[in-house]
């Protein structure tokens, strides 16, 4: 505790409570997220890179932080964290139909 | 040196933090809200106790404590990006600590209380006091998006106005808990007669508030010192400020440091308080607001939410006490006690005025 990151503690299951009965859920949930992440960054850059092709440094820095870029950050960055979470949200979009396997 | 040097990929990475937060403050929140409501209780213990079943509140709970840590030390964290370039940040601090030194004053002898050092506050590893990366790191994750998402930096101005009303001739001025100093900027700016100290207990983020106020030609002193115990004259000050401090020290602590204002504070002086106090939404207001103190390593928003702060003040030695939900704005549903529809950190601004000495004997 109060140590830097060298020396921190185990995964504190109890406190994200996805870990609380699963503690390799916690674990694996974060390592979804951390690709993800890795996904959002590749995107971003592929995205810049998009608008700078063929340019030099100076036109990829503006490219960066032009308008549009900056509002393609911004509308991406709900609907990509939105689309993770949809699966665990709302796991299943169609009815169990088992039961008709039953039709005599 | 720009505020916040962080590369397009680290600015991308933290774009998905923020959408992480955004299913954190809206579906996840809703989900467990509802949950909460049907668990029809009103003690908070309870209604953890039910609500922990339902998908919305795990997911809630998990990126409350995690969404922080992908913030601070994820692939592109904020703390991860400021601890590669730490010998660098640290030139540039001692550097410029050498420019107008009268200004800084920092107290090496000074020991930090428990609370400081042994939190890991925000979850940020070691806190904010060991070393120029934590104190960079610090400021622009502070600066950057709260986990509401509301920019922390509007308020400043409505910090300052109300000091402004509270103590429109103040001349000696303390902004207790400054960290890097933009709560004692704001406050220089509309008192530019004054002198404003920003006071804090950490020495690194006093020398990161040292070198923005050079930037910004406002020439603030910064002096290391704990609110707890200060090393003002008694009655010499006018007014005394903080901004998000008391949410980070234990209820007896606070109540050290509000005996220290007073006595500190001139007869009639001003005190203020810009912190989370007032937790609308009735119990299931006040469950969300422990989970998030233990979540995120902020175990005195749950303490001093709790304290009868009215009642300490007028132990204190106050009078002419006044808190209301000053940011953000409140809807009226959320003013007559309901919870708001996005998950949101109320700031309560209180303000009271010392009472003379003499006639304290006689309240």
């Amino acid at each position: 505790m109060g140590e830097k990151a060298a020396s921190r503690p185990d995964l504190v299951a109890e406190l994200g409570k996805l870990g609380e009965r699963d503690p390799e859920a916690a674990r694996l949930m974060g390592m979804v997220i951390a690709l993800a992440g890795e996904v959002f960054v590749l995107k971003a850059q592929v995205e810049r890179l998009t608008r700078a092709v063929g340019v030099d440094a100076e036109r990829l820095a503006a490219a960066a932080a032009n308008e549009g870029m900056t509002k393609w950050l911004e509308a991406e960055e709900a609907a990509f964290a939105r689309s993770l979470a949809a699966p665990y949200l709302e796991p299943d979009v169609s009815v169990n139909a088992t039961r008709w396997m039953r039709e005599k | 040196m720009k505020e916040a040097p962080l590369s397009f990929e680290a600015s991308a990475f933290q774009c998905f933090v923020r959408g992480l937060r955004g299913v954190w403050r809206d579906e996840a929140y809703r989900g467990s809200v509802e949950a909460a409501r049907r668990a029809g209780s009103d003690e908070p213990a309870e209604i953890e106790r039910k609500a922990r079943e339902s998908a919305a509140y795990q997911l809630y709970s998990w990126l409350e404590r995690h969404s922080q840590q992908f913030k601070y030390y994820g692939r592109y964290g904020i703390v991860r990006w400021m601890e590669e370039r730490k010998d660098e940040l640290a030139k540039v601090l001692e550097e410029s600590s050498k420019r107008h030194p009268e200004l800084l004053q920092l107290n090496p002898a000074l020991e930090l209380p428990e609370y400081v050092r042994a939190v890991d506050t925000h979850q940020h590893g070691g806190g904010i006091w060991g070393d120029a990366a934590d104190a960079f790191a610090y400021e622009t994750s502070s600066s950057a998006y709260s986990f509401s998402l509301f920019n922390p930096r509007t308020p400043m101005e409505l910090y300052a106005a109300t000091a402004r009303k509270l103590a429109p001739q103040a001349k000696a001025i303390l902004d207790l808990g400054c960290t890097s100093g933009g709560s004692t900027r704001a406050l220089a700016r509309v008192f530019p007669g004054a002198r404003v100290i920003g006071v804090d207990v950490c020495a690194p983020p006093l020398k990161l508030a040292h070198l923005r106020s050079l930037e910004q030609g406002v020439l603030t002193h910064f002096r290391q010192g704990n609110a707890e115990k200060l090393a003002d004259a008694d009655a010499s000050v006018d007014l005394v400020a903080s901004h998000w401090l008391y949410h980070e020290m234990p209820p007896a602590a606070v109540r050290r440091s509000l005996i220290e204002a007073r006595r500190v504070l001139k007869n009639g002086g001003g005190f203020m308080a810009y912190d989370m106090y007032l937790v609308p939404g009735g119990a299931i207001g006040r469950w969300l607001q422990a989970g998030y103190a233990a979540r995120n390593n902020e175990p005195f928003a749950h303490t001093y939410a709790g304290m009868d702060m009215e009642k300490e003040l007028r132990a204190a030695g106050f009078t002419d006490i006044e808190m209301k939900i000053a940011h953000p704005e409140p809807s009226p549903e959320v003013q007559a006690g309901e919870l708001p529809p996005h998950r949101t950190h109320y700031m309560t601004m209180i303000t009271a005025k010392a009472l003379p000495i003499a006639a304290r004997g006689a309240t």
